[in-house]
């Protein structure tokens, strides 16, 4: 149950308040129901990991780029950290 | 692609993931106006390839969080099936309003005196009309938020006035809101939206991730009606997770930055040559020097004031 309960809360694929609303009705949830959701939940995660590792790869690249042609510029640099700060968001 | 002749069947993809088509779109033209019209610069390039693998990455989830959220509404009858829709209520189950929209198009087919060319097109023109859709869609998501609310014994609160009503109002400021001040702002404003745990669970509140570090200019005049967007979770890409919003939006964000930093080296380069440029870059220097001078005074007086505490 605590495994289950983690998932929901460590999920990308639901709001907040989806979230409680779940976790409000998991105590009393069926295995078959909870196997269910643990099935939707995990598979989900692979996804948006995989998406995650595309999409830093890509910008990782550009990034380095840019920062090799016009790091010198404080602006750029800020710029950078931003992104970066986003993409490391991500992973939360 | 060549040109449909005659009558077309109009087909809606229902249920459809709720990708803002726009998503992403608003930061390009920004990039794009780095440097001459049409040239494009590595920078330009550079900041583009970002923008469009934000806008991949928010479509791929989209669409694998739709499949997900479909799976997860097949157990409508169980608790689970439960729980999503008192969410879901509230943020919108966007693949319902897209079966919505469905039988709307197939009620207006019917209603039609005839299927020719000609009326085929007024209605596609109607129907990919964005404010129309999303009206449309909203009173999907007022229907269901109904059926959720029987199906869970009328736990959630009444819907005080005209959901459908006040859904139209919100998408006119939702439209009025992007063409005025682009999707970017629009991103960051959404991501600082609080939203209020609902029914039973009122105990339950909570603020969005971004809305603890994101602070809207408070002197911009645009501010009280961006702050009026009530729009949350089913605006972008179908994505509801408070995270991603806040991530991607600060992507966004930075790559506008990157934008404005590059512009500025390129209209130095435009009209000063490289010898303006350099004098740019040799500005930013230093400026990094005074940082580290100050820095070096700050770790001086830090220590001359460690010395007298232990002095003491």
């Amino acid at each position: 149950m605590d495994d289950i309960k983690r998932k929901i809360q460590k999920t990308h694929l639901l709001s907040d308040e989806q979230k409680i609303a779940l976790l409000v009705e998991i105590d009393a949830c069926s295995a078959e129901e909870i196997a269910k959701l643990d099935d939707v939940l995990t598979r989900f995660e692979g996804e948006y990991q995989n998406f995650l590792a595309k999409y830093h790869e890509v910008v990782n690249t550009e990034l380095a780029g840019i920062l090799s042609d016009d790091g010198d510029v404080p602006a750029v640099r800020e710029a950078v950290e931003k992104v970066r700060t986003g993409l490391n968001t991500l992973h939360g | 692609m060549g040109e449909q002749t005659g009558p077309q069947p109009i087909q809606f993809e229902a249920p459809k993931p709720k990708l803002n088509p726009e998503a992403g779109k608003a930061v390009v033209p920004d990039v794009v106006k780095i440097g001459d019209s049409e040239r494009k610069t590595p920078e330009t390039s550079r900041a583009m390839k970002i923008a469009s693998a934000t806008t991949e990455f928010l479509d791929d989830l989209g669409k694998a969080n739709l499949v997900a959220k479909k799976e997860l509404g097949e157990l409508a009858s169980t608790r689970i099936g439960k729980a999503i829709a008192v969410g879901a209520a509230g943020a919108g189950l966007e693949w319902i309003s897209g079966q919505v929209l469905g039988k709307a198009m197939d009620t207006l087919l019917l209603l039609l005196p005839s299927k020719n060319e000609e009326d085929m097109k007024k209605v596609k023109g109607f129907f990919n009309n964005g404010f129309i859709r999303e009206s449309i869609e909203d009173a999907g998501v007022y229907k269901f938020y109904k059926e959720a609310n029987k199906l869970i014994g009328d736990e959630l609160p009444d819907v005080p006035v005209s959901y459908l009503g006040a859904a139209i109002g919100v998408n006119a400021a939702d439209w009025a809101i992007r063409n005025s001040v682009g999707q970017e702002n629009q991103l960051k404003n959404l991501v600082g939206i609080k939203e209020k745990g609902r029914g039973k669970n009122k105990e339950f509140s909570y603020n969005m991730v971004a809305n603890k570090s994101y602070k809207e200019p408070a002197n911009d005049s645009k501010t009280d009606l961006l702050n009026f967007i009530p729009r949350t979770a089913g605006v972008l890409a179908d994505v509801s997770n408070p995270v991603i919003l806040y991530g991607t939006a600060q992507v966004v964000e930075g790559v506008s930055a990157y934008a404005r930093a590059v512009r500025d080296v390129l209209r130095a380069r435009k009209v000063g040559g490289e010898s303006m440029v350099q004098a740019l870059l040799t500005d930013a220097k230093k400026e990094k020097l005074v940082g580290k001078k100050r820095d070096k005074q700050e770790r001086i007086l830090d220590m001359l004031e460690a010395t007298k505490e232990n002095g003491k």
